[in-house]
């Protein structure tokens, strides 16, 4: 039996590069395994050509595992001719809404992309769909069987590179400062929520007379002007720009130094497929405030603190967490658990194993 | 006290105790309470002017572009723009390329639909690309309150601003709006026709007003319609409750009358039976109260021991119930105090492991480092060592080389010696008494440098060779000796007069090894013609620093102005180097600091014979460079 792992780009960094790169290395133990991709910048695999990946996919015993992130028109095309079993990863498709009326290109690209799972979904009988969350699976429900659905969440490398050395001067930095540490890590996107990040922000400075200040760890994208704009407008408006940073796309030692060194992680995502970012946070035993969208609250699990819309509860379970040595002590302690006992590589790699022998009797 | 309190503290105090174990610590505080305190705090908090509602419904109208065509056409509008006479022609071709390619176009219907600040927010989203500030926000609202602009004005003053301009968005229908505005406002202001006119327009406009209105009084019977109906559900509501409320009462009425009539014949029976009792009983009830007091007083003594009993126990309990609340207060802070105290320890060692792996890091970057540097250093020491190798075999090369040199020179000297002493013999061949005859003449100059001094004089012949000059000088009465590096003419002259002293060494080294200011006389004889001008300089410098001042040097060699001399008697002896002229040789001892007393031209050659006679002969001076002196000396004193 032969596996292959198709994606449309395959990186070093991002949360489906870690789970494509930690799969291939638990598959090739056993098994022949590659990797397809149309842009293949994560050197810690071996690509195959589209003469190979045609060969593969026209044996039945041979598994392909398609990562569904991005409307693929090629990926589909393969897939409708293939003969091999198929395995969905499905990681979800930000809803094109959040784009309308920012930017023309991603919101054909989601809308398309969202069209193209109901597709596969509908259109795949026998094909397998591992979701990264049951709010994932939500999406493909209507057309897809139960059983032939299964949750697994995405694979991490956070205690890989989290057991590295942070940048000093970042954490001393941090830990130093006289100021509340708000951190929030993702990319600058409408569905990111950072215009509700500003509100909460100023809801706090118009409350306490405390010192705060919000960093925003993502890259800014150019093709979200207006976007962009509007978050700017928006900190001129509400007095915040010494009390926002943003800090851009950073190495690990750095991201690992804001984790460390800030005091609540404040997540106001309105579309999250999983949220690496929060177990991030669970695993560097910081508190988490978030809002009650998408997979969020199912990825924090148990004893979290998820609030609804009202801004000023936000602000208020700041302070609340900041000035109660108790509370913060129980959330990162659920924090840390919710990590220990569900997302682990070990843990993960169990849930994986566990389905692909349960439906394959792979052996792995 | 409250003896339940007071256990149930105890109680608790147990718990409490049984809770001290620090990793239920977090069991004191829940998920609950936690959402408690924040809904606490929510409520306390200040409403803050949140913008997101807003934010959301003033979204800009989207606008349609041609970014291909546009940055062809800027590009070529921005070429062009450096031509003098485009810039003239430029408000006509923007025009004209605006109509074949738009700009960014909104649609001026679409924003012009909202009203108030809604308005506002969307056309400075759609057209400025940004939120309107609020000078601006409040300046607009006022403006389109008081009519002082219309919408469309505002819209086109957005649109011709340098901000608008920047952005270059077109709002479609907007220039046929605000011109129709600017009519019909100009049409107003034309004083006879405005009046008809509006009066014309009214009468037009007579039955859509009409309709307009009798559509507006529908909706305001409708509304009245249906605000009796309302109206009338909410009484037909409030006289159902006042019916319920009214049986209520009568049923309660009913109730109350049942009740007093059974009170009334309780009352009766009540009476019944206490008659009944004070007839039949009051007997027994006499006997019995004598029974009852007795008892009375027992009990009364039994609970007095009890209370007694009981104060005792209470107090004992009290006692013991602050003992163990002062227990439980220390047991608590103890707890507090472990639990911050773990905290603590738990933050030290958080920065101490953060501390430990910076260190191990920066272990690891100095180990790698000096690994680095070690490999650095022990190539460094191997090519040292290889150049050591190289240099010390170079060295003994060198050395080997040096020697070899010297054996060679030695040998070669020993050869020229042996050979000098054949030339010498062969053809030099004067006698000494001819060379001591020769240099008689000296004597005088001697006598002169020296006047009565004859004890302890030093007086040196450099390149003495046999030695003739020596034996005239000691001969005279002067203790002079002589020094040359020839061995073997100095063996010959031993065994001619073994009294004569000569050093063997080379000139100027010997010189060298004298102190300053401690030779009275120095003669060199034909010997610096064999060194070169270098050495000859340093032969002269040293006879310079050893002579006393007053002191003599006699210098003596061929004289290169005899042509037999210069070309051909020169090189009969082969360790000749150099001829030196009489003027060149004046000018180096004069610059050793000598004062040259005298040069001499000595033994004329006269190898043509010829008599001088006539001076008109043309070979006269030609015969005279033949015949004339063969050699010179010069006679100098140390000032």
């Amino acid at each position: 039996m032969k596996i292959v792992l198709m994606h449309q780009t395959v990186t070093n960094h991002d949360a489906i590069g870690n789970d494509i790169e930690i799969m291939y290395g638990i598959l090739k133990e056993r098994y022949e395994c590659f990797v397809y991709a149309q842009n293949c910048f994560n050197s810690h695999v071996e690509y195959i050509a589209d003469e190979k990946l045609e060969e593969i996919l026209q044996d039945e015993n041979n598994i392909v595992l398609y990562h569904h992130s991005v409307f693929w028109e090629m990926g589909e095309t393969f897939l409708r001719a293939a003969q091999a079993k198929i395995v969905f990863r499905y990681h979800n498709i930000t809803p094109e809404g959040f784009f309308e009326g920012y930017n023309e290109h991603h919101y054909s690209q989601c809308k398309l992309g969202r069209l193209q799972t109901v597709r596969l979904a509908k259109d795949f009988k026998k094909a397998l769909w591992l979701c990264d969350s049951w709010y994932n699976a939500e999406d493909v429900e209507e057309y897809v069987e139960k059983e032939r659905i299964a949750i697994c969440p995405p694979f991490n490398k956070i205690e890989e590179w989290g057991s590295k050395v942070p940048d000093e001067q970042i954490l001393r930095e941090l830990l130093h400062s006289q100021t509340i540490n708000l951190l929030f890590v993702g990319r600058v996107a409408p569905n990111k929520g950072h215009l509700q990040l500003l509100d909460v922000l100023y809801s706090f400075c118009r409350n306490y007379e405390e010192r705060i200040k919000l960093r925003i760890v993502g890259k800014f994208d150019e093709g979200l002007p207006l976007y962009n704009d509007l978050i700017k407008n928006r900190m001129i408006e509400y007095g915040l720009e010494e009390c926002v940073e943003f800090i851009g796309e950073i190495n690990d030692a750095t991201l690992m130094s804001y984790y460390l060194g800030s005091d609540v992680f404040l997540c106001l995502s309105e579309h999250e497929g999983f949220c690496v970012p929060l177990i991030e946070a669970n695993y560097f035993e910081i508190p988490v405030i978030a809002k009650d969208t998408s997979a969020i609250c199912e990825t924090l699990g148990k004893k979290q603190l998820i609030l609804a819309d009202d801004m000023k509860a936000y602000a208020a379970g700041i302070h609340v967490i900041m000035n109660q040595k108790a509370a913060r002590d129980m959330l990162i302690e659920a924090g840390r658990n919710n990590y220990a006992s569900r997302f682990t590589c070990t843990e993960i790699k169990k849930i994986f194993c566990g389905i692909l022998n349960e439906k394959y009797n792979m052996g792995l | 006290m409250d003896l339940d309190k007071v256990i149930k503290e105890t109680r608790n105090c147990a718990w409490q105790l049984q809770k001290l174990d620090i990793e239920n610590k977090y069991e004191l505080y829940s998920m609950d309470r936690l959402m408690a305190e924040i809904a606490v705090e929510t409520k306390q908090m200040k409403d803050s002017r949140l913008i997101s509602a807003q934010i959301e419904k003033t979204e800009p109208v989207q606008y349609q572009e041609n970014i291909t065509q546009n940055k062809t056409i800027r590009g070529l509008d921005e070429k062009l723009s450096r031509l003098g006479i485009y810039r003239v022609i430029r408000a006509c071709t923007k025009k004209v390329y605006r109509f074949f390619a738009p700009y960014r176009t909104v649609d001026g219907k679409e924003i012009l639909k909202n009203d108030g600040e809604l308005f506002a927010r969307i056309a400075y989203k759609s057209i400025l690309l940004r939120e309107i500030d609020k000078d601006a926000l409040e300046n607009v609202l006022v403006n389109l309150e008081n009519r002082k602009i219309t919408k469309a004005d505002f819209l086109y003053s957005l649109c011709i601003s340098e901000e608008g301009k920047k952005y270059g968005i077109t709002v479609k229908g907007l220039r046929k709006i605000v011109w129709k505005e600017k009519l019909v406002r100009g049409i107003k202001r034309i004083p006879v026709l405005g009046y008809a006119l509006r009066w014309i327009k009214c009468i037009i406009f007579l039955p859509r007003m009409l309709a307009n209105t009798q559509s507006s009084i529908n909706d305001l019977v409708l509304y009245d319609r249906r605000k009796n109906k309302l109206l009338m559900e909410q009484q037909n509501k409030l006289d159902m409750l006042r019916r319920d409320l009214e049986f209520a009462v009568l049923d309660h009425d009913e109730k109350t009358n049942e009740r007093e009539q059974n009170l009334w014949d309780s009352m009766e029976n009540l009476e019944d039976m206490v008659s009944q009792l004070s007839e039949k009983t009051i007997d027994e009830i006499t006997r019995l109260r004598g029974d009852i007091e007795q008892e009375i007083a027992s009990v009364v003594s039994e609970v007095e021991l009890g209370t007694r009993q009981f104060i005792e126990v209470k107090e004992n309990l009290q006692q013991i119930s602050e003992e163990e609340k002062r227990e439980r207060q220390n047991l608590i802070s103890e707890q507090r105090r472990l639990a911050e105290q773990l905290a603590q320890s738990e933050l030290w060692k958080k920065e101490e492991i953060q501390e430990i792996v910076r260190l191990k890091d920066a272990l690891d970057i100095l180990q790698k480092s000096c690994d680095e540097k070690i490999t650095v250093l022990l190539k460094a020491i191997i090519r040292n060592e290889m150049d050591i190798k190289e240099v010390s075999l170079w060295r003994e090369e060198q050395v080997k080389r040096e020697l070899d040199e010297k054996d060679n020179m030695l040998q070669v000297k020993k050869i020229l010696n042996a050979f000098y002493m054949d030339y010498n013999e062969k053809i030099m061949c004067d006698s000494r008494e001819e060379v001591a005859e020769r240099q008689k003449q000296y004597l005088p100059f001697v006598e002169q440098c020296l006047g009565d001094k004859t004890d302890d004089l030093v007086m040196i012949d450099l390149g003495c060779g046999e030695g003739e000059f020596v034996e005239l000088l000691n001969q005279n009465g002067y203790p002079a000796y002589g020094v040359d590096s020839n061995p073997m003419v100095i063996d010959k002259v031993k065994g001619i007069n073994s009294d004569i002293r000569i050093e063997e060494s080379e000139a100027t080294a010997y010189l060298a090894t004298l102190e300053d200011n401690s030779v009275d006389f120095i003669s060199c004889f034909h010997m610096v013609e064999h060194l070169e001008t270098g050495e000859l300089l340093e032969l002269l410098k040293e006879s310079h620093r050893v002579l006393k001042v007053g002191g003599g040097l006699i210098l003596e060699t061929p004289n290169p102005l005899n042509i037999l001399i210069s070309t051909y008697y020169f090189y009969m002896d082969p360790t000749h180097k150099k001829q030196i002229p009489p003027e060149l040789l004046n000018l180096m001892v004069s610059s050793s600091g000598f004062k040259v007393e005298e040069c001499r031209m000595l033994r004329p050659l006269n190898f043509v014979p010829y008599s001088y006679d006539d001076p008109n002969d043309k070979i006269r001076d030609i015969v005279f460079r033949f015949n004339m002196e063969q050699a010179y000396s010069l006679m100098a004193v140390k000032e």
